[in-house]
């Protein structure tokens, strides 16, 4: 026995990396399946302090760099929303078991960066997350699809040449800028996070003061 | 003997085992052309269904106009064709008919158009086995895009002609499909397309529709 | 090439084989017993009648009325079905995260199954938010012999409800429902869903 020990020593010895290395190369699947399709990677900050964002991404042009700087200056519970113009949407008929939170956001960001397509969300203590939406509220077209960027002036909504140059054709948008988002949450939801996302896994997340 | 074999060079050792196998397939007829299995598109009569893998397709009659529906307006280049028939499906579940586009086909025309409103000269005509339908629910001109278990609906296979000469019948083409894993990504999906029937109709000039305003049924 | 393989002795080269065809068994032999894909990603499944709350993993859902008719008129088409069109209403009220209502199929006594989300049926529900109910509609077309004991399946998810919790609900048809819808000669209007159970 010892002598088969001895004898198959490097073989023996093998096995152990061997082993290791089969469980390694699974490991690819908690890669593909789920590590990057969930907000893993937290960029953290609280309220009225600028917060320093970046990631790369990738659409159907090529690999691109993100970066911007997000402040979430105030969140309040207001009555009604109002559209990209500051005018009150008169339609919305907000349900009794509903109300309205406006986020108010202040974003610096060169003009090429692609802002367009971020979602919103508002999360609370018991970490329930309510979305942003636009199509919440039947009739209305009031509300913009990407939350964080001025309406009528997006910015690009790719890092392609042919994207770049559609967003200077039509008014590139401000370097930096101020922006409200409305968002529709159950009555009595106390946000205690905002949180923005393009591509995950990664996130930003702002504390809010808690009152 | 094994003694001997293991001692042979790799090379010939491989052409043996090439040899043999070749020599195994002997008594199913070696290197002869295999006889083909399938028979080939089968003539139907006008009336007479057709199974097209989860879909029963009965072709009725053709007709062709300038301006035939509410739903989609004159024909800026020509007319519209409609194959008109009743489509079953008999499977247990819905069958998207994006899956099986090309389930029918039309033969014989060169003033087909790729699609209804693809009217682009410089990609028409199109060859007609290239040309794509929209399958419309006959009775309230809503394009049908999946056809639900167990009903039979009146549908029309709507092309588009460029000009109104077109010939007193036209044939159709049909083809079937088999619900099975793809090998390359292990997914079940209608597919294999075979050639299943071929049918003639007549084609006359159809009824230009009323332009009356729309009521709901 | 004077072979390893005649340095060991045939016994052992015998053993090795049997150990392989074996090991190579066994292995058959396990994953030919293993439950099949439609067992272990089968869904957690609650049965419910109509107006019987079902509290799924992520949330709470209901269904809140049953009808039908020949034909259907939503704020975007009217159709006429050469079958009979089943209207179902419901409540869906997420817990933790915003979500939609997506699978949505009515399932027969014979297994054939109808998803709202495919060719002329209907499916009006929204991105739905923690705590605040939804209304949502649906409609699908189906022979009217094939409707008495039918079930809808409805689980938070869009492909396949596998691995989490399903609410099957027993829609309730008998044949003197189904005689009813057949003599209707109204259209069964669909509205688009709403927020909230009411303004």
């Amino acid at each position: 026995m010892t002598a088969w020990l001895r004898g198959n020593r490097w073989g023996l010895a093998l096995v152990i990396p061997a082993l290791l290395l089969a469980l390694a190369a699974n490991s690819l699947r908690l890669q593909l399946f789920w590590w990057t399709y969930k907000p893993h990677v937290a960029t953290s900050g609280v309220q009225g302090k600028p917060v320093h964002f970046a990631e790369d991404f990738d659409d159907f042009d090529g690999h691109w760099h993100r970066a911007l700087d997000l402040t979430v200056t105030s969140v309040t519970t207001v009555a009604a929303p109002r559209d990209p113009d500051g005018k009150p949407i008169d339609d919305a008929r907000t349900p009794a078991e509903a109300q309205w939170v406006k986020v108010s956001m202040h974003v610096a960001a060169s003009p090429t960066a692609v802002l367009f397509g971020c979602r919103l969300s508002l999360l609370d203590a018991s970490g329930r997350e309510t979305e942003y939406t636009d199509g919440n509220l039947v009739d209305s077209d009031y509300l913009p699809i990407s939350p964080c960027i001025p309406d009528a002036h997006q910015g690009p909504v790719s890092g392609g040449p042919k994207a770049q140059g559609d967003a200077v054709e039509a008014g590139p948008r401000p370097a930096a800028y101020d922006v409200d988002a409305y968002v529709l949450t159950a009555r009595g939801f106390r946000p205690t996070a905002v949180r923005l996302q393009w591509t995950p896994p990664r996130y930003v997340q702002i504390a809010l003061p808690t009152t | 003997m094994w003694r001997w074999a293991i001692d042979r060079p790799l090379r010939q050792v491989v052409t043996g085992i090439g040899l043999f196998l070749l020599l195994l397939t002997a008594p199913f007829g070696g290197w002869a052309k295999a006889p083909a299995t399938a028979t080939g598109p089968e003539r139907f009569a006008v009336g007479k269904p057709m199974t097209l893998g989860p879909l029963e397709l009965t072709v009725d009659r053709a007709s062709w106009n300038t301006d035939p529906s509410n739903t989609f307006g004159p024909s800026k280049v020509g007319a519209y064709l409609l194959v008109i028939g009743h489509l079953r499906n008999s499977s247990n579940a819905m069958v998207p008919v994006g899956v099986m586009k090309d389930h029918l086909r039309l033969t014989g025309l060169t003033n087909v158009l790729a699609s209804m409103d693809v009217t682009d000269p410089k990609e028409n005509p199109v060859p007609p086995d290239k040309a794509d339908y929209t399958l419309y629910n006959a009775p309230d001109t809503t394009v049908l895009s999946s056809v639900a278990p167990g009903l039979t609906y009146e549908v029309a296979y709507v092309f588009e002609v460029k000009g109104t000469t077109l010939p007193d019948r036209v044939t159709v083409d049909t083809f079937g499909y088999t619900w099975r894993k793809s090998s390359l990504d292990q997914t079940e999906m209608w597919l294999d397309r075979t050639p299943v029937g071929t049918v003639t109709v007549p084609l006359h000039e159809g009824v230009k529709h009323s332009h009356a305003p729309t009521s709901t049924p | 090439m004077t072979s390893i393989a005649s340095r060991i002795p045939v016994r052992s080269r015998v053993g090795t084989g049997i150990l392989i065809v074996a090991a190579l068994s066994l292995g058959r032999v396990v994953t030919d017993h293993m439950p099949g894909q439609d067992r272990h990603e089968r869904p957690f499944t609650t049965a419910a009648k109509v107006g019987q709350t079902v509290h799924l993993r992520t949330g709470d859902v209901v269904v809140t009325k049953v009808d039908g008719g020949k034909a259907i008129a939503t704020p975007i088409e009217a159709d006429a079905s050469p079958g009979l069109w089943v209207a179902i209403d419901f409540t869906w009220t997420p817990r933790a995260d915003t979500s939609v209502l997506g699978y949505k199929v009515v399932r027969t006594t014979t297994g054939d199954t109808y998803d709202s989300l495919l060719g002329r049926n209907v499916s009006f529900c929204g991105n739905s938010i923690p705590g605040l109910p939804e209304s949502c509609r649906m409609a699908v077309e189906m022979p009217p012999d094939r409707m008495p004991g039918a079930v809808v399946d409805i689980a938070p998810v869009f492909d396949s409800p596998g691995y989490d919790s399903l609410a099957t609900v027993d829609l309730g048809i008998t044949d003197e429902t189904v005689k009813k819808w057949q003599a209707r000669t109204d259209v069964v209007k669909i509205p688009m869903n709403t927020v909230g159970t009411g303004s």
